[in-house]
């Protein structure tokens, strides 16, 4: 065991500084993603629940997007898809050893993270 | 459900909620229903539902080995950890049911 007192190397866990590579980007947006696509989880089911009710519920959940705070949690949301769906099929390919070399991850890991945002640039000319 | 059998499940959970998804995007952006009624027939035809509640069922099971993961990795203190595990699987239950009220009692 090392002594604390005596270990004198510098420490730099600021993740603002940090520049993580570009592979790393895409995990944790998968994993960020991930966690708001489940939160998204009960508006949507409540999306199904209104939207079945009859023509008046069909009415309001048509309607719901006319509102810009909606508007806004909807390109979160375009985000979060897109990136979990493309992210989610770059790793299933990992998992059968397809890409697995350094370049070719690199590539593919910007190419998801490209996808997110042009998933958000998609739903930006749908809604607004 | 832990090991090689969540791993698994989160895999094969994947494929289906991918396919599902297109398809149901690639069916909204070219022949979207305008009124309620073609909404309604579209979800409550036999197929659709099943394909559905499949889907939810693979979805709330998705979030569950994910979410897990999560919160295994960030959550340390046991008591927090169990707790909050405890409140994702009651709210995922919850959800599950919610969804089955809606596609068998609402639909029809």
């Amino acid at each position: 065991m090392k002594n604390k007192k005596t270990d004198t190397r510098p420490v730099n866990l600021n993740l603002l500084k940090i520049r993580q590579p570009i592979t790393a980007i895409a995990s944790i947006g998968h994993r960020i993603s991930g966690v708001l696509l489940f939160l998204s989880i009960p508006f949507f089911i409540w999306m199904l629940d209104r939207s079945l009710q009859g023509p008046p519920g069909f009415v309001d959940v048509t309607a719901l997007f006319d509102n810009g705070l909606i508007k806004l949690l909807a390109l979160l949301f375009a985000w979060s898809a897109a990136h979990h769906f493309f992210a989610g099929i770059r790793f299933l390919l990992l998992d059968i050893e397809i890409g697995l070399d350094l370049a070719t991850a690199r590539t593919s890991a910007m190419v998801v993270n490209v996808l997110g945002v042009i998933g958000v640039l998609i739903a930006m000319v749908m809604i607004l | 459900m832990s090991g090689l059998n969540a791993w698994l499940l989160q895999r094969v959970s994947a494929v289906y909620l991918a396919g599902f998804l297109v398809y149901f995007l690639v069916t909204l952006l070219t022949c979207a229903p305008e009124s309620y009624i073609d909404w309604h027939d579209w979800m409550s035809s036999i197929p659709m539902a099943l394909a559905t509640t499949l889907f939810f069922i693979a979805l709330l099971f998705h979030a569950w080995v994910g979410m897990r993961d999560v919160l295994l990795d960030y959550v340390k203190p046991f008591a927090l950890r169990l707790s909050m595990l405890i409140l994702l699987a009651v709210g995922l239950v919850v959800m599950g049911l919610w969804v089955v009220r809606i596609l068998l009692t609402g639909a029809p």
